[in-house]
């Protein structure tokens, strides 16, 4: 009996063990080829893997990890604010270069962008974004005021709020 | 007995604990040396193109033919572009450089322009070398400054890692009380360096650069009230869309300042919640900048053609008379279709509109007007010096030319031009290229690419 436990407890250790070293790395892309069936669903693009087509999946991305839980026009709104880093001085001069500054978006800081598959509504969101809708009256930044954010966040003006999210210059 | 059970099962566990934190330490540690490469690649290159820019300006002040002023003009745009890059790969979320972002940005417009003006034979005139010559002062602050901080990073060996984490510092307190990131000699120097970019006067680019932002022209009239601006956003979305719905009112604000009207079911909780349609009318003359509908389209029933006749009905019906489409796009049973003003036959682009129709039932779910509102207004149109037929040819002999008409577009620098526009072929892509009417100059060239492919 004693025997039995020993054994079993050295099983569960190395189990747990081993399935630490092979978890799945969180920062691995969801393969989008065995989702082309899902994409094509959602009546976005046919076209070819282009440099176009990669800005639009990253910022569908941004757009479902930061704002899955806000109502559409705060979808758009995210979508907007990365349009207006791009035509600002101050923030690089490509979609990837935006979502891809250290600390911008919070979710591309944790891995969530990769984790999980953008849906029709972010893709909708991104492409009004693209055709220039702005639901943040030329917002630079956004912050959930309910979660501890940077201190230098609070020093920037406020333009409005839209669902959990309050936009600033 | 319990002890003799315990002893094996305990070191093996500290085992195999000790090998797993130790892994995940080295891992770690490898995650965060490549992280902080990245930051130094990324800071030593910034420096390195900020001494190509001053080099370069220097250079450019005294090279005398124009053959050397494109090669001076063009690296310096090339560095600041570069540099711009290398800023947007440092994690400096709490010292903005915006001054010096905004310097680089605007030293690389300016010599752009300059290349154009030299490649076109014009003259680069007296004030244009002094604007030059200021920017050059501010470029030699930039790179001595920036690399000072590279030689106390060397001997401090601060890193970018602890910078970043200084400044990632959060706080869920309120603007009165800010928590501010303990003194990092690294933050402080890239402090000063922005202090000091602000203390330089702003240069004189007369025109040369493209405005940062153009104060818009179509907004005309009295300032509006709320209720005023709730009977506005009805009207705009039509009695038989907003019928027993709840209006509430917010301000945006921002330029132009703005109330957002937010149309929602009764009982929908007034806020986000339930809410259907949003519109923002500006406080100044009360005109609609967008308007945006939740709902998302059911199976398309339209075709792109009623669709559009049916925002050319909207658009009439809102007060915009004269408008043309001219693109249309069509995604998730939804129609984009962006209308442009035309006047005595020329067609104004920066005048756009873009509406969003719903192709089951033809409903109008979005409207974006910022580009009319920045730039409508009675233009008095500049006579054309040249005729269809001499700027026809100014085009390429490549292009097959199948129509040609007058356009008024915005040019780099943000100026309106009038201008022919010839669309025409080679081989399988399509163009339009404009050619100056007045001073008979190739303004633009556009390749018209089918971007979205509707899947059906």
């Amino acid at each position: 009996m004693r025997r039995f436990l020993t054994l079993l407890v050295i099983m569960a250790l190395l189990a747990i063990c081993v399935s630490l070293l092979f978890y799945p790395n969180p920062i691995m892309p969801v393969a989008i080829s065995s989702r082309n069936g899902k994409v094509s669903d959602q009546g976005l693009i046919a076209a070819p893997w282009d440099s176009y087509r990669y800005n639009v999946d990253l910022m569908a991305r941004v757009i479902q990890s930061e704002a899955w839980a806000e109502p559409y026009v705060g979808k758009v709104a995210i979508g907007a604010v990365i349009m207006n880093r791009l035509e600002s001085p101050n923030f690089p001069k490509t979609i990837p270069g935006v979502i891809f500054e250290p600390d911008a978006f919070e979710s591309v800081s944790n891995g969530l962008i990769w984790l999980w598959y953008p849906s029709a509504d972010a893709y909708r969101a991104t492409q009004d974004a693209l055709s220039g809708w702005d639901p943040t009256g030329g917002a630079l930044y956004y912050f959930n005021p309910s979660k501890p954010v940077s201190w230098w966040i609070w020093t920037r003006p406020i333009i409005t709020q839209i669902g959990n999210h309050v936009f600033s210059r | 007995m319990q002890r003799r059970l315990a002893i094996p099962v305990l070191t093996i566990a500290l085992v195999i604990t000790a090998f797993l934190g130790i892994r995940e330490h080295l891992l770690r540690r490898q995650v965060e040396i490549q992280a902080e490469n990245q930051y130094q690649r990324a800071f030593q290159e910034l420096s390195y193109h900020l001494d190509g820019i001053e080099a370069e300006t220097a250079k450019a002040l005294v090279a005398s033919s124009p053959k050397g002023r494109m090669q001076t003009f063009s690296d310096i745009w090339r560095h600041a572009s570069a540099a711009q890059a290398n800023i947007g790969q440092l994690p400096l979320l709490t010292v903005p450089l915006t001054k010096t972002e905004q310097f680089i940005g605007r030293l690389g417009a300016f010599t752009y322009s300059l290349a154009v003006k030299n490649a076109q034979g014009q003259p680069i005139t007296a004030s244009e070398w002094a604007t030059l010559r200021d920017l050059h002062r501010q470029a030699k602050f930039m790179s001595t400054t920036v690399g000072k901080m590279q030689a106390s990073f060397m001997n401090e060996g601060s890193r970018w890692n602890d910078i970043q984490r200084a400044m990632a510092a959060t706080s869920a307190e309120r603007p009165g009380a800010p928590r501010k990131p303990r003194i990092n000699p690294a933050t402080k120097s890239l402090k000063m360096l922005e202090d000091g970019m602000r203390r330089f006067p702003d240069p004189d680019f007369a025109g040369n650069i493209p405005p940062e932002k153009i104060s818009p022209r179509g907004l005309t009239g009295p300032v509006i009230t709320e209720t005023r601006a709730i009977e506005i956003a009805r009207r705009f979305i039509g009695p038989e869309r907003t019928e027993g719905k709840q209006f509430t009112v917010t301000r945006v604000v921002t330029d132009p300042r703005s109330y957002r009207v937010t149309v929602a079911d009764p009982g929908g909780g007034g806020g986000d919640q339930g809410a259907s349609m949003r519109v923002d009318i500006s406080e100044k003359g009360g005109h609609v900048i967008w308007m945006l509908d939740d709902r998302r389209a059911n199976v398309s029933k339209l075709s792109l053609d009623r669709a559009t006749e049916i925002g050319t009905a909207f658009l009439e019906s809102r007060g915009f008379k004269n408008m043309r489409p001219i693109d249309r796009d069509q995604y998730q049973n939804v129609a984009i279709i962006t209308y442009v003003f035309e006047q005595d036959g020329v067609l104004i682009y920066p005048d756009a509109i873009k509406l969003r129709i719903a192709l089951d039932n033809g409903a109008i779910l979005g409207f974006e007007g910022s580009g009319y509102i920045t730039f409508h207004r009675a233009r008095v149109l500049p006579m054309p010096a040249l005729t269809m037929n001499e700027a026809r040819a100014m085009v390429s002999p490549r292009l097959d030319i199948t129509s040609a008409r007058l356009a008024v577009i915005l040019d780099d620098l943000g100026r309106e031009k009038l201008c022919y526009e010839f669309r025409g072929r080679l081989d399988t892509e399509e163009f339009r290229v404009y050619i100056d009417a007045v001073t008979g100059q190739e303004e633009k060239i556009e390749r018209i690419t089918p971007r979205r492919v509707e899947v059906t």
